[in-house]
């Protein structure tokens, strides 16, 4: 799930930034720095929409650096477990499939797809049931319910299950299945 | 034995698991809030950033010579890594130099903050502090 | 009794006799023992506890970061998360549209600058968001906001488009645990209006 929320950084600025355009140089330099990062306790930072405060600038002693605390907006992305959301498959395999909501992993194992669903190694590996009418292959959008995370230094890692109602394959984009 | 039991403790005491190093605040902070570096706009930023001190400031509006020494070896070293310079120059390269010159005209853009012994603070610009008569002669004495 | 513990040697029986009582009195800091195992083996045991002490740090930040019980589907998700404003794909498709034009003015070559997060989350929303136009998001919001609903689910029910009740209860059991008084009559009203909205967009 995507969230609107008020993070906090310190802020380290050189000396020569201090001219007329220091807030343009610390807001340039907060992107530069925080977007794209992944913290396990909030997630993916996708983007900074504002920034709410610049406090006052504190000096390094020694090093002639100075320290701004700033507030900033930005949307980030933290998958929970209990969340259902949608996902679209980027790797087949026996082990099970992967699969990315956004800027995160999710694993699918084939304990966790419904049992009536068989893995075919064809040219496009996929899992298919029996009769054939649903196939999850690379590119298919799935519905997944989130059971697990793992939080990484860099990244997250979720665990994801298809295995209950109304969770799978997604035939048409534009409804639910 | 005593002596040892002693000395035991007290290196038990310092080692102790580290506690994380605060880092001190600094009692000197730039003031560079604004945008434009227009000494008007600065003076309003502060008279409007001063909130721990509501009722009248109590210490001395004179600048100490350490204030004065930690101030300008700060802004020196600044100046130094290519600070932009707020005064106009006439020639001067040292940049201790541009810093006192800095002091003298008024346009360092530094607060200082002064911790009281309760823990409570003072911030005082540095233009508005006043720099004492024998150590102008000092700041301007090239 | 100290003097007796200075002349122990690592290795000795008195000196696991020491071990033993560190290590009841680890839990209750009885200050002589305290005393005696610093006369013996100090620095072994200096560093013993600063391990102690530092797994203890571990292991209450890793539980802090990690949230044992944390689960979504009732809507245990964290207080900082459950204050804060939840967007829905359409919503952050929106955002991050304006934000890549913003980028764009800025600077000539847009893709060079944006992280992969950002590119990858961009990518996701566009596909998965129900309502393309800004007025049909407002609207959306607007009729999940009517049901007293928690932030996080109007934003999975607006994500999701579950099309029955049923499977509206599926995708957000939190909806109808903890007696909440939301009715299935109001929930099949609210999934009709969301999909009028689609249906009109």
């Amino acid at each position: 799930m995507f969230f609107h929320i008020t993070l906090e950084r310190n802020m380290q600025l050189h000396p020569r930034h201090f001219g007329p355009h220091l807030r343009d140089k610390l807001v340039a330099k907060l992107m530069k720095d925080v977007e794209g990062t992944c913290s396990g306790r909030h997630g993916f930072v996708v983007a900074i929409t504002s920034v709410e405060d610049i406090g006052k600038g504190l000096i390094r002693e020694g090093t002639g650096f100075v320290t701004f605390p700033v507030k900033y907006q930005c949307v980030v992305f933290r998958p929970f477990k209990g969340e259902i959301l949608e996902a679209v498959v980027t790797m087949v395999n026996k082990m099970g499939f992967f699969a990315e909501a956004g800027p995160v992993q999710i694993f699918v194992s084939n304990h966790l797809i419904p049992d009536d669903m068989e893995f075919q190694s064809e040219d496009v590996s996929n899992y298919t049931t029996s009769d054939g009418s649903v196939k999850i292959q690379k590119d298919s959008e799935v519905r997944l319910k989130i059971i697990g995370t793992r939080v990484d230094a860099t990244e997250i890692f979720s665990i994801g299950t298809i295995k209950d109602d109304f969770l799978g394959v997604i035939n048409d984009p534009g409804a639910a299945s | 034995m005593a002596d040892d039991d002693y000395n035991d403790m007290d290196m038990g005491y310092e080692d102790e698991p580290p506690e994380p190093e605060i880092e001190e605040g600094a009692e000197v902070e730039e003031e560079n809030n604004d945008d434009v570096p227009d000494d008007i706009i600065g003076a309003e930023n502060e008279e409007k950033e001063q909130e721990p001190v509501e009722h009248p400031r109590k210490t001395s509006k004179y600048m100490t010579k350490y204030e004065r020494a930690r101030i300008l070896g700060t802004r020196a070293l600044q100046i130094s890594m290519n600070a932009p310079v707020m005064v106009e120059l006439e020639g001067e390269t040292d940049p201790l130099e541009i810093a006192m010159k800095e002091l003298r005209e008024r346009k360092i853009p530094f607060t200082i903050r002064r911790y009281l012994p309760d823990g409570s603070y003072e911030d005082w610009g540095v233009d508005e502090l006043i720099v004492e008569d024998s150590w102008k002669r000092q700041v301007g004495g090239d | 009794m100290r003097c007796g513990v200075v002349a122990t040697r690592p290795g000795s029986r008195s000196c696991e006799i020491v071990d033993r009582v560190i290590k009841s009195c680890l839990a209750s800091f009885d200050v002589d023992s305290f005393f005696l195992y610093l006369l013996d083996r100090k620095s072994g045991f200096l560093r013993r506890r600063r391990e102690l002490a530092h797994c203890d740090g571990l292991e209450s930040s890793a539980t802090m970061s990690a949230d044992e019980d944390e689960n979504a589907a009732e809507l245990k998700i964290g207080e900082e998360f459950l204050k804060a404003k939840c967007l829905m794909n359409c919503e952050v498709a929106l955002i991050l549209d304006r934000r890549l034009e913003q980028l764009q003015q800025m600077s000539d070559d847009p893709t060079n600058q944006m992280s992969q997060v950002f590119e990858k989350s961009h990518q996701y929303v566009k596909r998965f968001s129900r309502y393309k136009n800004q007025d049909a998001v407002k609207q959306v919001r607007e009729i999940l906001s009517r049901n007293k609903l928690a932030e996080f689910e109007l934003c999975v029910l607006g994500n999701l488009c579950p099309e029955t009740v049923e499977e509206a209860i599926a995708m957000v059991p939190s909806l109808k645990s903890k007696g909440r008084a939301l009715e299935d009559d109001a929930i099949e009203k609210m999934l009709n209006d969301l999909s009028l909205i689609k249906k009109f967009e």
